[in-house]
């Protein structure tokens, strides 16, 4: 299989459009011809150590770096864009394959107001993106941009349809396979003339996928001398609703794939579908919502014979909250998209100022649940190479994989202190990740405190605690286990400059002792974080803004900035 | 050859600084709390400032934001008539909690979801929160990025300036 | 529901179409479904190529393929050509009746002699009248499938292949070896060749004794020769592994799984080279 690189011909009238920019007449108050020039532009690097207790590995090269920067021209409807992108070598954390650089992104756009038409690589999804979604996320490494052509009509108000066609950026290169795509969406409300005003507003939508892929040689030592006949062009279609009704909405997918035996569903020929249902009631104060899934083999991917996270074409969530706190979110739940099935449930109340609960400035109580678990199997001689797949039972369950309630209460103390609890439980089965081991049961506890000393300097604490049934064992190795304590200070200065400090500590059953130290300013929008010790990787909140991070063991530095 | 690419491309962002003024980008779709698909041409405020702030309800700084403000929105709107949007850049995993996180949380502002995160991409957001300030005529005078208690107040300096414009 | 504007006229209409278009097309184009008894289909043995030293033949072999059936009427004629080219040519001369299409179907209670890959291959070359000669698998100046009647005598087809030099030698035997057979293929490379080439071996039986359609009427206990009745390899060839360098000798050993042959004592092996994409035919041989 060959694919395509980019050639000498992108790089010249690349080379071109950029010394124009320098040739043309420079009006930096009104940019260029008209236009304007934004962009972003971010360089990491990290030094890192060996150290086997965090897991992280000796670097012979010393400095891992990724840089990238952002430009894009826009003038009037037009846009153009391209993306630079360094991984020399990429940072602990990334795919290895990203090791280079070179344009990762370039594309020449018209925006109007009834028709939006984009030639190069770009990013769509298809309602949830349960059936596509070119999306990228720097920090996690997914870049699967389609390069090709997307257009979108809006012919009247409420009403729009998407056609696309491309092929999916891998790496430093795009896949051979077709992708292409219809999607159509129509909001009732602005459509139909007696319902604009109507209390129930309610949009449909529904859209198509198909992929084509050459066929190649699949065999199994089961059945010898025989290749599979595979299908070259796979198709997959969704349909959705999204209502709401005064308090209420309800937001209903329902995704259904045909044959595509791949490498992620042992080669298997049944349909693959997903089913994702959302209730909300709210008001101002207080709001419920349920979230319930159901997802059977809807790996739709680029290429049959490609494993891991790399060339999907759709994007299938997990169920669970997005815990922000460390000791929550230790371990985390991936989605098994082979198969499960989840429940999720969250309710927010604001008590009201001036209550006995709520004191002088109110207090706001969140509580979060969620529940996932296998899918009900009932028969598998299907789950062979070129079988059926899986029979299950479509509203049984199967084992647990995840289960967590959290509940918070954030309450203003007085005038500079802010106070947020949080407890929480979690059960967590090392199957999620690959492993087979028992359950894990976790109690997690976090306090964290805000006190605005005064109008330049504000404090930040934070402690947690983490109890679990696990003992860290040498054989599987796993560096969670055990029992963990937690605590971070962190000084903002006249909201440009930060420092903090903290460390996790296993006392009990584990082993670890992850300290560190960050320093950072803020200037408008560019920002420079240096930090010093070992980190886990996963979602980390400090000096004011969120970001992924990978595990990284020594110093590591951010240099943000948009303009 | 491509090590000069990416000079010419450093060098030209350095030369550009702030003293530009771009626009906001009128056409990309985001969706409202109702579920129907708009244009970003919705974001108006008839030819006063207006606030767009990125946030998402994984982002513990986004929300110390949009909660610090929302205790002097209504002074800050009777002083310069400014409107405050709030951007949701939650996927598909936390997109249906948007709305009642937004009443939850008792905000008056108006909200739209840019799931896809194109507009994200299009603003050159990098990290949440990160907040613009627009002038009366669509202008982005200001941005900033990160959210530490205490930069409401920076915050209200820009609006101010913006209405000047 | 008789609110909603159906455009008229103009964009919107077009954009109208154009959804209308589209996701018909969709539904129709975009989506495979295969059978579930049709998840396999064969793909032939395959054993590893190694080098070899011994001496190979490098005679020129012309391989015919005559699409032909039990109810077509000129088929005996053709027969009778083909068994006079035979007597000419000998061992040069390599036939393979390949019983596929309509024109298949048997009499009566006969057994039928079309298999899978005959099918495969009469659909590849479209063939849509019989009988149809194919030599060489070799294409017309317009780059179509250089496919003839064979009714007529055709010997100046035949001798411009065979006085050509041939690009590859050829050489099959058979063996026994504890109890299992296997054919031993060991072929020449007689220039230098830069494409990919496949090797194909099936099985061909002869007098094969059915009813036949013919001008005068059906034949009972027709004997039929050189049927094929199995692709050993993959219908379309198993690699080539070699450096396609002139003067590199190469042997594989396959196992003879033979199907679907009534009488093993009147089977043929036929082994073929070809390129992988054009499937021109370079040589041939037969055991």
């Amino acid at each position: 299989m060959h694919r395509e690189r980019i050639n000498i011909m992108k790089k010249t009238f690349l080379l071109l459009v950029l010394s124009s920019y320098f040739l043309l007449p420079h009006v930096q108050a009104q940019g260029i011809a008209g236009g304007h020039v934004t962009g972003n532009i971010q360089v990491d690097g990290q030094i890192s150590h060996k150290d086997s207790i965090i897991g992280s590995s000796d670097v012979a090269e010393k400095l891992l770096m990724n840089a990238r920067a952002d430009i894009l021209y826009t003038n009037g409807n037009f846009l153009g864009g391209i993306r630079f992108e360094m991984y020399q070598n990429p940072m602990l954390g990334f795919d290895s394959r990203y090791k280079g650089q070179g344009l990762a992104n370039y594309f020449v756009s018209y925006q109007g107001e009834k028709l939006s038409v984009t030639a190069g690589t770009f990013y769509e999804q298809f309602g949830s993106g349960m059936i596509l979604r070119a999306y990228e996320d720097r920090y996690l490494g997914i870049d699967n941009a389609l390069l090709g052509m997307n257009v979108a009509l809006r012919p009247i108000e409420g009403v729009t349809i998407k056609a696309l066609a491309g092929r999916e950026r891998f790496f430093w290169d795009f896949s051979n396979s077709l992708v292409r795509g219809v999607d159509g969406e129509v909001n009732l409300n602005s459509v139909i003339k007696p319902l604009a005003d109507s209390k129930l507003r309610l949009t449909l939508g529904g859209g198509f996928v198909s992929k084509y892929e050459e066929g190649q040689n699949i065999t199994s030592p089961d059945v010898p001398r025989h290749k599979l006949n595979l299908p070259l062009n796979v198709g997959a279609g969704a349909a959705r609703v999204d209502m709401s009704l005064g308090n209420f909405t309800l937001q209903a997918e329902y995704a259904r794939k045909g044959q595509d035996p791949s490498i992620m569903n042992g080669y298997t020929y049944g349909d693959g579908e997903a089913l994702m249902l959302n209730t909300t009631y709210s008001m101002k104060g207080f709001s419920v919502n349920v979230q319930a899934k159901r997802v059977e083999n809807m790996c739709f991917k680029a290429e049959r014979a490609v494993t891991g996270e790399m060339l999907y074409i759709n994007y299938i969530p997990a169920i669970t909250k997005q815990h922000t706190y460390a000791f929550l979110s230790m371990y985390p739940y991936a989605t098994q998209t082979t198969g499960e099935m989840g429940l999720q449930g969250d309710v927010m109340y604001k008590v009201k100022k001036d209550t006995w609960l709520g004191g002088k400035y109110g207090m706001d109580l969140h509580f979060n649940t969620a529940v996932i678990t296998g899918l009900d199997i009932t028969g598998t001689e299907g789950a062979c190479v070129g079988g059926d797949g899986y029979t299950t039972n479509y509203f049984g369950t199967g084992d647990l994989y995840y289960g967590d309630a959290t509940i918070e209460v954030a309450k203003k103390l007085s005038s500079a202190l802010k106070l947020t609890v949080t407890g929480g439980y979690q059960v967590f089965n090392p199957l999620v990740e690959g492993h087979t081991g028992a359950l894990h049961h976790n109690t997690v506890f976090v306090g964290d405190l805000t006190w605005k000393v005064n109008k330049k300097n504000v404090l930040r604490f934070e402690a947690e605690w983490l109890g679990s049934d696990s003992k860290y064992d040498p054989d599987d190795d796993d560096k969670r286990c055990g029992d963990w304590i937690m605590g971070l200070v962190e000084y903002n200065f006249a909201s440009a400059w930060f420092i903090s400090v903290s460390d996790q500590y296993a006392y009990k059953d584990g082993i670890g002792n992850y300290y560190n130290v960050s320093v950072g300013y803020t200037h408008g929008a560019t920002r420079l974080q240096l930090g010093y010790g070992k980190q886990r990787e996963g979602l980390l909140c400090i000096g004011g803004v969120c970001r992924m991070v990978p595990a990284s063991n020594g110093l590591t530095f951010s240099l943000t900035t948009s303009f | 050859m491509k090590k000069i690419l990416f000079t010419l491309i450093l060098a030209a962002a350095a030369t550009i600084g702030m003293a530009q003024n771009a626009t906001l980008p009128q056409n990309i779709t985001i969706k409202a709390l109702d579920g129907s698909s708009v244009q970003t041409s919705v974001i108006q405020n008839d030819g006063k400032p207006i606030i767009i702030s990125f946030w998402a309800t994984w982002c513990k700084p986004c929300n110390r934001e949009l909660n610090t403000i929302k205790e002097v929105y209504e002074e800050w709107q009777e002083e310069t008539g400014v409107k405050l949007v709030a951007i949701s850049i939650d996927d598909a995993r936390s997109a249906s909690r948007v709305k009642p996180w937004v009443d939850g949380q008792g905000w008056d502002y108006e909200v739209y979801i840019d799931q896809n995160q194109d507009f994200k991409r299009a603003m050159n957001v990098v990290n949440p929160p990160h907040t613009f300030v627009l002038n009366g005529k669509g202008e982005i005078v200001w941005q900033h990025a990160s959210f530490v208690e205490g930069d409401e107040e920076e915050l209200l300096e820009a609006v101010r300036k913006a209405m000047e414009n | 529901m008789k609110n909603i504007p159906i455009p008229r006229r103009g964009f919107r209409f077009i954009a109208f179409l154009f959804v209308a278009l589209s996701t018909q097309l969709f539904l129709l184009a975009s989506c495979d479904k295969i059978e579930s008894d049709q998840h396999w289909v064969y793909s032939g043995v395959s054993a590893e190529w190694h080098d070899y030293t011994g001496v190979v033949p490098n005679d020129m072999r012309v391989l015919m393929e005559k699409y032909t059936g039990v109810r077509c009427v000129n088929c005996p004629k053709a027969d009778t050509v083909i068994h006079e080219a035979a007597d000419k040519y000998g061992d040069a001369f390599i036939v393979i009746a390949t019983h596929a299409g309509t024109f298949s179907r048997p009499y009566g209670e006969d057994p039928t002699l079309s298999c899978s890959v005959a099918e495969e291959w009469h659909d590849y070359f479209g063939i849509t009248a019989e009988p149809m000669g194919l030599l060489m698998r070799g294409k017309n100046s317009s780059g179509d499938w250089d496919l003839f009647s064979p009714i007529a005598n055709f010997d100046n087809l035949v001798e411009d292949y065979l006085n050509r030099a041939p690009e590859v030698a050829i050489a099959l035997s058979r063996m026994d070896s504890g109890g299992y057979s296997y054919a031993s293929v060991e072929i020449e490379f007689l220039e230098d060749i830069a494409v990919p080439l496949t090797l194909t071996l099936v099985a061909t039986e002869d007098d094969v004794q059915v009813t036949q359609e013919s001008p005068a009427g059906h034949i009972e206990d027709y004997p039929e020769n050189h049927v094929l009745r199995c692709a050993i390899t993959d219908p379309w060839g198993m690699e080539v592994v070699a450096d396609g360098k002139r003067g590199t000798k190469r042997q594989v050993r396959l196992p003879l799984e033979i199907s679907n042959v009534t009488n093993l004592n009147n089977c043929n092996i036929v082994a073929f080279i070809s390129e992988k994409d054009s499937r021109r035919i370079l040589n041939a041989a037969q055991n």
